[in-house]
Formats: C-alpha cells, structure tokens, sequence
C-alpha cells in the first residue's frame, strides 16, 4: 500500500466519529488504533474545554462536552495549531442552544479574549502622548484628525449582558439569569499592553469607534453623532469617548 | 548537507506555564537549559513572548516541535515552516526538534503523533521530507522516536536502523527519548536494551525523560507521572555509550510544583555521575 492511501485510512478510521470499527486493519492492531482514536478525541474536547472554561461552566460540563464533540465533528482539525478549533464554535453553541442565545455571545467573547491574548503587540498614545500630539491643533486640526485605532480591536453587536456573567463565572458568585440588554449594545475586545478586555459600548459609543476605526475625521464622527442621536452636545459626547478610548489604550496614533 | 548540530551537555527542563514565574524571578532555577513547545511561541506577540525573551536572555534554549509532520505522504506545511524559522531566528536556539511521525495527511490534522510504517518507501518520503524542512530552517535538525501503539505487518525494519539511517541520509540527529524506547518495545514485545544498541548514539544530543501510565491493554505516553524506575535504569545503562548530551525531564499534565520536577532532575545528575558524568563538550 502507497503511504499516502495508508496515512488516509488511519486518519479516517483514528477521526471516524461512529462506532470503531476495524477500517481493514489487521486484528493486531486494533488495540492500539483504540489508543489513537481515545487521544485524538479527549485531546481536541480538552482543548475545547481548556479555551472555553466560562462557557463550560454556564453551559455545564456534560451539555459543553456533547457540544465539543459534536464541534470536532462537523469542523475537525486542519491547522497545524491546536488554538484555531474554537473558531466558530459560538456558531456550533448558537445552533446546539437556540433557547440559551447568551451562551453563543459569551463563546465569541471567550474566544476573542484568548485569541487575542496572542495579538501582535503595538505602541499605543496614552494621555499624556495624545495631550502632547494636539497640543498646538487648530480647529480644522481636530475637525479633520483621524484616529489609528489598536489594529487588533474587533467589535460586534451583543443583546445579553455578558459582562457580569464574565465576572460571575469562576469567582464563587451565585450564577445570574442571563440578561438581555434592554438596548442592543456593542462589545470591543482589543488588548491593553499584555491583558485583553473587552467593554460593553452603548450603541452610539460603538457606531463612533468603528467609524473611527475606519478612518473616518474626527470631525465627521461628531457631525453623524448630532445628526442620529443628539444635535446638543455632541462635539463633548465625542470628547469624552475619545478621552476613554485614550484611557482604554485603543488609541495606537493619530493621522 | 549541513554541518552536524554542536553538542551541549547540561541538565534541563520542558517550559511549562505553570512555572513561568519562577523562570522570571532571581534565583534562576538550577537548569542548564530550557526547552519550549515550539507551537506554543510561534505567535505574533503577547506575553508568551515576552516571557520567552526573558528566560532566553539567561538560559540557552532548545525548540522542540509536535506540528512539523514530517512523515506526512501529503509534503509539509509551508506556513508552518516559516513560522518555525521565524521563532528559530528570533531565539538563537541550541537546536530545532520534532518527532518522527506524522500527523496529519491532505490537510487534515489529527494533532497526535501517528506512526509511520518502517518501509523504504515511507524512509524515502521522510528524508525528502527532513531535507526540506532544514533547506527551510537553515540549520540540521533533531528527530525523536514517539511512542507506539500499533505495528505495521509490512514493517522492513526496526525503528532504531530506519532512525540511523535518517541520521546518515539528512545529516540530521537524534533526541532520545528513553520512556518512549521502554513504551513502544514494552508494547510490541521488544527489548528496549537492543533497540538502544542499535541507535547511532554519536548522533544522539538530546535525552528526554518522562513519566507514562498504564492503559488498558497497554502502556500509554502520558507525561503525567515521575519518571518510572525502569526507565531510570535504562538512563543509567545508556549514558555512557552516548556523547555530550542534554538531558530533561518533560512534564505535559498534572505538573507539580517546581521544586519536585527539579527533585526530579536531580536524580538524572545523580544517575549521571555514577555513570561517569556526561560527556563534555570537545
């Protein structure tokens, strides 16, 4: 047999997800297929586990564990990094407990905080760096300046509250009904030095930093600001974001 | 081909997180060396390499592979290499390591060390294969013999003369892993003291030692436990026939504390001095 056709047949039969069978191996081998198909499935549901333990812990450990595997079924491994199976499991979550839609917002934000954990590093403007960087802007200077926001932030919607099942999973504080935000909001994890954090953005907080991240002027930011939500004070709603973003450390530079 | 990769003699240990802290504060533990999972630095930033950094500016450190899937018939992952450079370029390492198996085919991965078949063909396809991979990396490179569960009926040769002739074709050497010779000959019904008799042990430069379990119908590779006491014995056995080499214990689940994994280590420097010593390095 070529190896090619004899390393498909053991990855097919090692992988098969029925019940083993004996994939035209000799019986002397059987035992330790056995041993290769148990380590192929407790190493990817461990690692499941591993990358999720928030959401293992809402979901319960024997319900999270029917979902691992059934994840490893239907996405099996193709990276050489274990780390790239849990894309797309808030997908599996969101298809597997259609009446628990916080477990799959909580799986996205599980997964973001880890993925990002290993996020390229990058030189961010604190207060003082942006003071210093607009301390001699005109007016036309703030109007048309342009933020570069941390390459590494990513957004999305969010209807549950996830921020205070995030503090109450793993830290001994009675389990809390799942919440549904009252408002649709926004949710921003990005990477503050070497720690990810995420923060829940009221909806207009969210439109304006992605615009920000798209480049849009700052200026512009303020004018859609006034012209959705508030023709009052939106210059200073936006002033206010910006000094948070600072704070925040999303804020790597300014064009 | 390459030049042969400079030995080093010394006592180590596997980088594990659970110990990252003591690796960062004074006093440095008692280790001639570290060794890094290499998948697990090969990203783009974050504190993993910052720690990294840290250690590798006062520790020599070796990179050892579990992904580079060098008996694979389906040809190696070019991504992968090139990450794998990048870090070996970054680190300045004593050496690159990985096993000799494969782990996935046509793309698919089963993230598990799988056996390889000991024929010609499957020799042909690995040594193209090394060849390759240390063109990628610039530099020879380390193989380790895996455990095993299974044996081919159609295997032409034992595992100790198709890793000799490995060495010989690609220039590369060897990472002796000595609870993994005790697993796969205890499985198959070998004699681990013939299998370490037929290993080219001038190509040996690095010694790995771990701990396994029993499964049900076999041993299994676990890395959970101490070193068990045949696999000692065996240390003790093998060390003198070997040149300067770098001994470690490995310790992947169930990682105790520092200091007994360091208790541990110093049972292969005693084993090691009433052998004689290590080698020193030429």
């Amino acid at each position: 047999m070529r190896l090619i056709e004899m390393q498909r047949g053991f990855l097919g039969t090692v992988s098969s997800a029925g019940e083993p069978d004996d994939g035209g191996w000799p019986p002397s081998m059987h035992a330790g297929l056995q041993v290769y198909r148990n380590a192929y499935r407790a190493r990817l549901i461990g690692c499941l586990q591993e990358s999720f333990p928030k959401c293992r812990a809402w979901a319960g450990d024997a319900a999270f564990d029917a979902a691992a595997s059934h994840h490893c079924i239907r996405q099996p491994p193709t990276s050489w990094t274990l780390d790239a199976l849990g894309a797309g499991f808030d997908a599996t979550l969101a298809e597997l407990f259609p009446d628990n839609p916080e477990l799959a917002e909580l799986c996205w934000l599980e997964w973001q905080m880890a993925r990002l954990f290993t996020a390229p590093d990058g030189a961010r403007l604190d207060a003082g760096s942006f003071t210093e960087a607009t301390a001699r802007f005109s007016e036309r200077d703030w109007e048309e300046m342009r933020l570069v926001i941390a390459p590494e932030l990513v957004t999305r919607p969010l209807f549950y509250d996830v921020t205070p099942m995030w503090t109450a999973i793993g830290a001994d504080i009675p389990p809390l009904p799942n919440a549904r935000l009252p408002v649709p909001g926004t949710v921003a994890v990005w990477r503050a030095g070497l720690e990810p954090c995420f923060r829940l953005l009221p909806d207009d907080e969210g439109a304006a930093l992605a615009d920000a991240a798209n480049g849009v002027a700052f200026g512009e930011i303020c004018r859609r600001h006034a012209e959705s939500v508030e023709h009052e004070g939106a210059a200073a709603r936006c002033g206010q974001w910006l000094g948070r973003w600072t704070m925040d450390g999303l804020i790597a530079g300014l064009r | 081909m390459q030049p042969l990769i400079p030995p080093f003699t010394g006592f180590g240990l596997g980088l594990r997180r659970e110990h990252y802290a003591a690796f960062l504060d004074a006093p440095m533990p008692d280790v001639d060396f570290v060794e890094i999972i290499s998948e697990n630095f090969m990203v783009e930033g974050g504190r993993p390499l910052v720690v990294l950094d840290a250690v590798r500016r006062t520790l020599p450190v070796a990179m050892h592979g579990v992904s580079l899937n060098i008996g694979s018939a389906s040809g190696l992952d070019r991504d992968y290499l090139a990450r794998l450079r990048a870090l070996a370029d970054r680190l300045d390492p004593l050496w690159v390591s990985d096993h000799l198996c494969w782990t996935g085919v046509d793309g698919g991965n089963s993230h598990d060390l799988l056996p390889l078949p000991l024929t010609a063909q499957a020799l042909e396809i690995v040594c193209e294969n090394i060849h390759q991979a240390q063109d990628a990396l610039g530099r020879p490179m380390l193989f380790e013999n895996p455990s095993s569960y299974v044996q081919f009926p159609g295997d032409e040769m034992p595992e100790w003369a198709f890793l000799s002739e490995i060495c010989s074709r690609t220039g590369c050497c060897l990472l002796l892993d000595i609870n993994n010779v005790f697993v796969s000959c205890t499985n198959h019904g070998l004699d681990p003291r013939a299998w370490l008799a037929g290993i080219p042990a001038d190509r040996v430069r690095q010694v790995h030692l771990a701990g396994h379990s029993q499964g049900s119908d076999m041993l299994i590779d676990t890395h959970d436990a101490p070193v068990a006491d045949p696999v000692w014995a065996l240390l003790a056995e093998t060390l003198p026939r070997l040149g300067p080499v770098a001994v470690m214990i490995e310790r992947d689940d169930h990682i105790p504390p520092l200091p007994e994994i360091l208790a541990e280590l110093a049972i292969a420097r005693a084993i090691a001095a009433g052998a004689g010593g290590l080698a020193r390095c030429a």
